[in-house]
């Protein structure tokens, strides 16, 4: 068994009732084949950065599961067949990062006010730099 | 003559919190350019392997749709 990630685009038109069935179908489709779901996170109704399939809108849905390799070809082709499913990507990961990920989760709830910080300290940087580099060279 | 190394030090190698991940989209926009493309590690000052994970990061939320693979072509 390995971790695998999953995030695909649900169509706009499906909201709701709609959608959590469609979730629920994905689901089921991976604990059939002896896979199982530690985690479901919905993203939100966004903009695409392109149109895929003539629509701008898309709602992501996030999701952590184990299942066997050989598996994995037989799910991304029934994927490609879903016409509510407007994309997906499926990333493999460490067990380590799936841990990361949950002890941020928690941290980001405690200290959002440090993360903003760095936010902007980086940003300084990157504009310094680039100022000074030609007078490097010169 | 004076000659000043002003190399900076990767951000990722300073701060080792600081995650890449391609569904951050809008921490990545920082490295690219106004056309969209991924800016060289010359200029972002970078190391190599954090470089090589970031365009990985970026590569995967264009295929997702997360971020544009060109600004100038109207969708």
């Amino acid at each position: 068994m390995k971790l695998y990630e999953i995030l695909f685009i649900v169509h706009p038109n499906y909201e709701e009732n709609r959608m959590t069935k469609i979730v629920n179908n994905v689901k089921e489709k991976i604990t059939k084949n002896g896979g199982s779901i530690i985690d479901v996170e919905e993203m939100g109704k966004k903009k695409l950065a392109y149109q895929i399939n003539n629509q701008r809108y898309g709602s992501y849905i996030l999701v952590h599961f184990e299942l066997e390799p050989q598996f994995i070809s037989e799910f991304k082709k029934w994927l490609k067949i879903q016409s509510q499913i407007l994309a997906n990507l499926i990333v493999k990961l460490d067990k380590k990062d799936l841990k990361e990920d949950i002890k941020e989760e928690k941290e980001k709830t405690v200290a959002p006010d440090e993360i903003e910080k760095e936010d902007n300290k980086s940003d300084d940087e990157n504009i310094e730099e680039e100022s000074t580099y030609p007078n490097e060279e010169v | 003559m004076a000659f000043i190394n002003k190399r900076k030090i990767c951000k990722f190698c300073e701060n080792r919190d600081l995650k890449i991940d391609y569904k951050d989209y809008n921490s990545l926009k920082k490295f690219l350019n106004s056309q969209g493309k991924i800016i060289p590690k010359r200029v972002t000052g970078l190391c190599t392997k954090h470089q090589r994970h970031l365009v990985t990061a970026v590569k995967r939320a264009r295929n997702i749709a997360l971020l544009p693979y060109s600004y100038n072509i109207e969708n």
